[in-house]
């Protein structure tokens, strides 16, 4: 046993001073072999794993390598590694730059985010594009807020309010209709963000015709149980046509015939009618072969 | 006594040496145990549920794979139990659990006892290298190899993430 272990202990001295991990080339089981080795180091102590990194970030490797490395770095919560993500989040180019500042998300480190803001105010738009993505991941709706309410550009405030919908942000997006008025943007994030309460209101608020509308139609997109009869109020009270078709849009988006059926059988007059049996159809309802039925008996 | 020049023939040339002069007692699982990283954490298996962790048996048999966790501080015993499943003489699944951590298997297993880290790296480097096995299990040993974290694996590291 002894003699073995000598035997062993020699040829791994030997294997692992002589061995060469890429004699032929770069090949797709190198890199393959290249990506374990970079997702294996995540458990290794950020002493022995960082240089290996920096090595890997510096190297002439691929990019989706170079992505996983930043992964890595992130994960490392270190105040070094972070130092050295935030680094490339500023100083490289193209793809891995965007890269390094997302995974500035993923990590959450709270230094490292914080610099995202001048990353973001000297950064062309894939970077700005970048940095609200980080902020979404890292779930940061206040850093969004505030480029939202210090923008003057239309489609700066569009991207970040339509985060901050995705984000589920409601109170900082009824913040920011106070401080930067309505928009169709605006009205859009809260749908995106299920708002049903700022759209209803919205709704029934005819001083702004147009995002009266906007907002009619989007609580379609929000659905639930409480805003079929909401439309089907809206619809009922509507003083233009306008109000009248943005409301059976809502209906359609929301999937609620049960509502445009009973504004069909109030309907009085043979337009009205055709219109919301159109609606009917369109949404595939069930309902359309009842009245038809009703039709043949000669009940309609 | 076989000669260094010989061995180190077998060793660039041959198929898996140690390996096969190890692995020799047919099919089955072939275990070793090595003294890991302090700080590596506690490799075992573990059920979930809401904020529990709870340790249970790790069933070499399964599909699941391993977790190394941070906060069973308790179940570390400084020391990786290595398990590596023969197939034909040929290396086809590695895994490796904290030596606490309780293992149940239907096959047969070899204990191969304790080695040192230099032994069980060349082991795992060897199927790590063999490029006639399946990708898989060279990628198992490979991310073993780094958690068991010797000085010559980070070199080996170093060099495989330097080259291109």
């Amino acid at each position: 046993m002894k003699n073995f272990a000598k035997l062993v202990t020699a040829l791994a001295f030997l294997l692992v001073a002589t061995s060469s991990p890429a004699q032929t080339g770069d090949t797709d089981e190198n890199e393959s072999l290249r990506m374990t080795a970079l997702e294996a180091l995540i458990s290794a102590p950020p002493e022995r794993a960082l240089p290996i990194v920096d090595k890997v970030l510096a190297g002439s490797h691929s990019t989706e390598l170079k992505e996983r490395a930043l992964f890595i770095l992130s994960q490392m919560e270190t105040p070094e590694s972070q130092s050295r993500l935030l680094e490339y989040a500023r100083d490289a180019e193209g793809e891995l730059q965007s890269e390094a500042i997302r995974m500035i998300g993923i990590g959450g480190d709270s230094g490292a985010m914080a610099s995202l803001g001048d990353i973001y105010q000297g950064g062309d738009e894939d970077v700005r594009e970048a940095v609200l993505e980080a902020y979404l991941i890292a779930d940061d709706a206040n850093a969004v807020f505030e480029i939202a309410a210090n923008t003057s550009d239309e489609g700066e405030f569009s991207s970040a309010v339509q985060m901050l919908g995705a984000m589920g942000a409601n109170a900082q997006l009824r913040d920011l209709r106070s401080r930067a008025g309505l928009s169709e943007s605006l009205i859009e994030a809260y749908a995106i963000s299920g708002d049903a309460d700022s759209l209803r209101e919205l709704a029934q608020d005819d001083s702004n015709p147009e995002m009266q509308v906007h907002a009619i139609e989007s609580l379609g997109i929000v659905g639930g149980a409480d805003v079929g009869p909401t439309l089907v109020g809206l619809y009922r009270g509507a003083t233009n046509e306008d109000i009248k078709e943005a409301a059976l849009d809502g209906l359609l988006i929301a999937g609620h015939d049960a509502g445009v059926l009973e504004l069909y059988r109030e309907a009085s007059n043979a337009d009205e009618k055709r219109d919301l049996l159109e609606y009917l159809v369109i949404m595939d309802s069930d309902a359309v072969w009842d009245l038809i039925d009703s039709a043949f008996e000669g009940a309609e | 006594m076989v000669s260094l020049s010989l061995l180190t023939t077998l060793l660039l040339f041959g198929p898996m040496p140690v390996i096969a002069a190890t692995f020799d007692n047919g099919d089955g699982w072939y275990k070793w145990s090595v003294e890991g990283r302090v700080d590596m954490g506690s490799s075992c298996c573990y059920q979930l549920r809401g904020d529990s962790v709870t340790r249970k048996t790790c069933n070499l048999d399964a599909e699941h794979g391993t977790i190394i966790s941070d906060s069973d501080c308790n179940g570390q015993s400084g020391k990786l139990t290595f398990y590596v499943r023969s197939e034909g003489g040929e290396p086809a699944l590695v895994r490796a659990f904290d030596a606490n951590c309780p293992v149940s298997t239907e096959e047969s297993v070899t204990d191969l006892g304790s080695v040192t880290l230099a032994e069980s790296d060349s082991m795992l480097l060897e199927i790590v290298q063999a490029r006639d096995l399946d990708m898989d299990v060279r990628e198992e040993a490979l991310f073993w190899l780094v958690q068991a974290g010797s000085d010559a694996t980070f070199d080996y590291l170093d060099r495989l993430l330097s080259n291109r």
